[in-house]
């Protein structure tokens, strides 16, 4: 133990002393600060604009004069998602997943149907929030400064001369380790502390925030380990710094495509076009007819005598079009969880890009939070119609609602869609990883043993 | 009970021996020296000994440790001093020797034993605080006798330590490891100097592709007959 602590300590005061400790530290500081500042005013700015929007809505709808339920429904209504907090850890898919519900009769809007290319979490560009930021650059920083760690003392000589001095290579492979996962990790401190803060004072739940930064913690462990082994086998420093920059470059850069390209070979999705037109046509010449006698004899058992023919009509209309549009989208949902299911397992082979994909959903949203949101929106939809439906149906020409009838629309379509699918994963990649570092400084030890030789 | 003891030690690189059926054994505080050309096994039997290789047959013991089967144990007992002694440019002498010796669970030793190992080492008080990037040859050797005497070690290892010193460094350093021999250490050094070899060894044994070929007493022999036995069996030059 004492020999570990003293590599540690050393390795500790080399960095120190050449400069390196700082340097990293300050830089992903001040960029992860940064980020973390400009996606807290990013957020804010969005949440004001969203609010502002949904006010915009219901106020321009209720200022229509005209509150006749049926005119209200077709002219339609956007209820937008409030953007959570959370996106200042990690965007997640957010950018990509539908962001507002629309209330419309006959559900003949083509806004309703949904764009499957943009939806897809292939394409995506530069990672956003304090946590791929952080995943990118802290391992990146830390390959440029510390790629040497060993590879420099087996050179010197050093490493030889400690383990026929008696030092076990256990304590020096160890204590390097340690060494640079306490650099990593202060160096992530500051930025992940604050951006947590910032999104925990706007409503994110605590847990989660504390769940993000054990996730990105134990990746800054898994890259010490992965430094610390590619330097101990590496006989020359800059052997290490190739291989190492080799090994970021497909974890981070290459490999997420990859996985994204072979996913949509495997489990291939039509384009948004096609989806378009097969739906367009699918509701173009809907006969409502069946659909309105079974919504009529349905009020009637509810009590509802004299249904409102044209509630009727619009009830009828919302029912048969979504039961039209299941056949097209169910198989669509099922493709984009089977998507979802590839890219889980694909990302397993890049510690990096399982940690991200895991941070997405702990933040914000991963890609199957997005699919659920599309389930549950559409369902969310459905059934505040049905509701309108209903309370007009009750009364002819009745009133459209106060603003606070709308908003109880408004949180319980919402309300409906908080519940997300569950992430079969998990942090598996992460715990996967793990095991395979502690494997990887099982290899360092040997390394560092067989470089005494 | 012999410090150390080498029985019929050979070491094979593919079809190569580099070391053929060595045998020998020697006691605490005896200075014995591997004498022999580039090539002929020294630092190969130094490499055995400190559990750095594997012998193909035959046992490498120190003290009562067999060295193959538990080297780390083994060279808790020793101390190494190559030909060029690595230590971290960036830190002092002093630093050097308080982290070496920790690897090895010194951690408690006291700052008076570490300056007392440095004064004994001979390494001059005011070098002790400089920065090692502004060392000697020489000075390295003796921050590595500091190290080898803070952590006691019962026998040391030297491989080539006179090579590219200054006759009066290189006399000064045989002088620390008589009088570190005197105190009971063990040495064993391998050279191709025949005449530090007289000069430092109780013993010395010459080897040849790989098999002790001949062992002298360097006390009992002049320099001139140390230098014809040693002639006598890779010939005069031409």
């Amino acid at each position: 133990m004492s020999a570990f602590l003293s590599v540690t300590k050393r390795e500790l005061a080399i960095m120190h002393r050449s400069r390196t400790l700082w340097l990293l530290i300050a830089l992903v500081s001040l960029i992860g600060i940064g980020t973390a500042v400009l996606e807290h005013r990013a957020w804010a700015e969005e949440s004001a604009q969203r609010g502002n929007l949904q006010q915009q809505e219901i106020g321009q709808w209720l200022g229509l004069g005209d509150t006749h339920f049926h005119t209200a429904a077709h002219r339609g209504l956007f209820l937008v998602q409030p953007i959570p907090a959370g996106v200042i850890l990690d965007r997640g898919v957010w950018d990509f997943s539908g962001s507002a519900i629309w209330l419309e009769a006959h559900q003949r809007n083509a806004a309703q149907l949904r764009a499957v290319d943009a939806q897809a979490f292939i394409g995506r560009g530069l990672p956003r929030g304090v946590g791929p930021v952080l995943l990118w650059i802290a391992p990146l920083l830390t390959i440029v400064l510390f790629h040497g760690i060993v590879a420099s003392d087996r050179r010197s000589g050093v490493l030889a001369f400690s383990v026929s001095s008696g030092a076990p290579p256990g304590a020096i492979a160890l204590g390097k380790f340690a060494a640079l996962s306490i650099a990593g990790l202060v160096a992530i401190t500051a930025p992940a502390v604050l951006a947590i803060g910032l999104a925990t004072s706007g409503g994110l739940a605590i847990i989660d925030g504390l769940a993000w930064l054990s996730a990105l913690a134990a990746t800054i462990l898994i890259a010490s380990a992965v430094i610390v082994a590619v330097s101990a086998a590496s006989k020359r420093t800059v052997n290490a710094l190739i291989l190492l920059l080799m090994l970021w470059f497909v974890a981070v850069v290459l490999w997420p495509r990859v996985a994204a390209q072979v996913t949509q070979i495997v489990a291939p999705l039509p384009s948004s076009q096609v989806v378009r037109s097969e739906a367009e046509a699918l509701v173009h010449d809907l006969d409502f007819s069946k659909a309105e006698e079974r919504i009529a004899e349905q009020l009637r058992e509810e009590g509802i005598a004299q249904p409102t023919p044209a509630a009727v009509n619009i009830m009828a209309s919302e029912t048969a079009t979504a039961e039209a549009l299941v056949p097209l989208f169910a198989p669509l949902e099922d493709g984009m969880a089977r998507q979802a299911a590839w890219m889980d397992w694909l990302s397993l082979a890049s510690p990096l890009f399982a940690a991200d994909r895991y941070l997405d959903g702990v933040a914000t949203t991963s890609d199957r939070d997005q699919i659920a949101f599309e389930q549950d929106a559409e369902e969310a939809r459905l059934a505040a119609q049905l509701a309108m439906g209903r309370e007009w149906a009750k009364v002819e020409g009745g009133d459209a609602g106060s603003p606070e009838a709308w908003g109880a629309v408004i949180d319980a379509s919402f309300a409906q869609i908080e519940e997300r699918d569950a992430r079969p994963l998990g942090p598996m990649g992460v715990v996967l990883w793990l095991i395979i570092a502690a494997g990887l400084l099982a290899l360092s030890i040997r390394s560092v043993r067989a470089a005494a030789a | 009970m012999a410090l150390v003891n080498l029985t019929e030690v050979s070491k094979l690189y593919g079809d190569k021996a580099a070391v053929s059926s060595l045998s020998l054994k020697f006691d605490p505080g005896e200075v014995l020296c591997l004498l022999g050309p580039n090539g002929a096994g020294k630092t190969t039997t130094l490499k055995m000994l400190l559990g750095l290789e594997k012998p193909s047959s035959g046992s490498v013991s120190v003290g009562d440790v067999d060295v193959p089967s538990r080297p780390d144990e083994a060279r808790r007992l020793m101390a190494y001093i190559p030909e060029m002694v690595a230590l971290h440019e960036r830190f002092s002498g002093m630093e050097n020797l308080r982290y070496f010796s920790a690897l090895v669970g010194g951690s408690d030793l006291s700052s008076a034993h570490l300056e007392d190992c440095l004064r004994r080492s001979g390494l001059e008080e005011e070098a002790w605080g400089r920065r090692l990037s502004g060392y000697s040859k020489g000075m390295r050797q003796k921050v590595g006798v500091a190290i080898a005497l803070a952590k006691a070690a019962q026998l040391l290892v030297l491989d080539e330590p006179t090579s590219g010193l200054d006759p009066k460094a290189a006399f000064e350093f045989a002088e620390l490891i008589r009088e570190v021999g005197a105190q009971g250490t063990g040495v064993i050094m391998a050279t191709h100097d025949l005449f530090r070899a007289k000069d430092m060894g109780d013993r010395v044994i010459i080897l040849k592709d790989g098999k002790a070929v001949r062992e002298l007493d360097p006390k009992a022999m002049s320099y001139d007959e140390v230098e014809s036995a040693y002639l006598g069996i890779f010939g005069e030059p031409a």
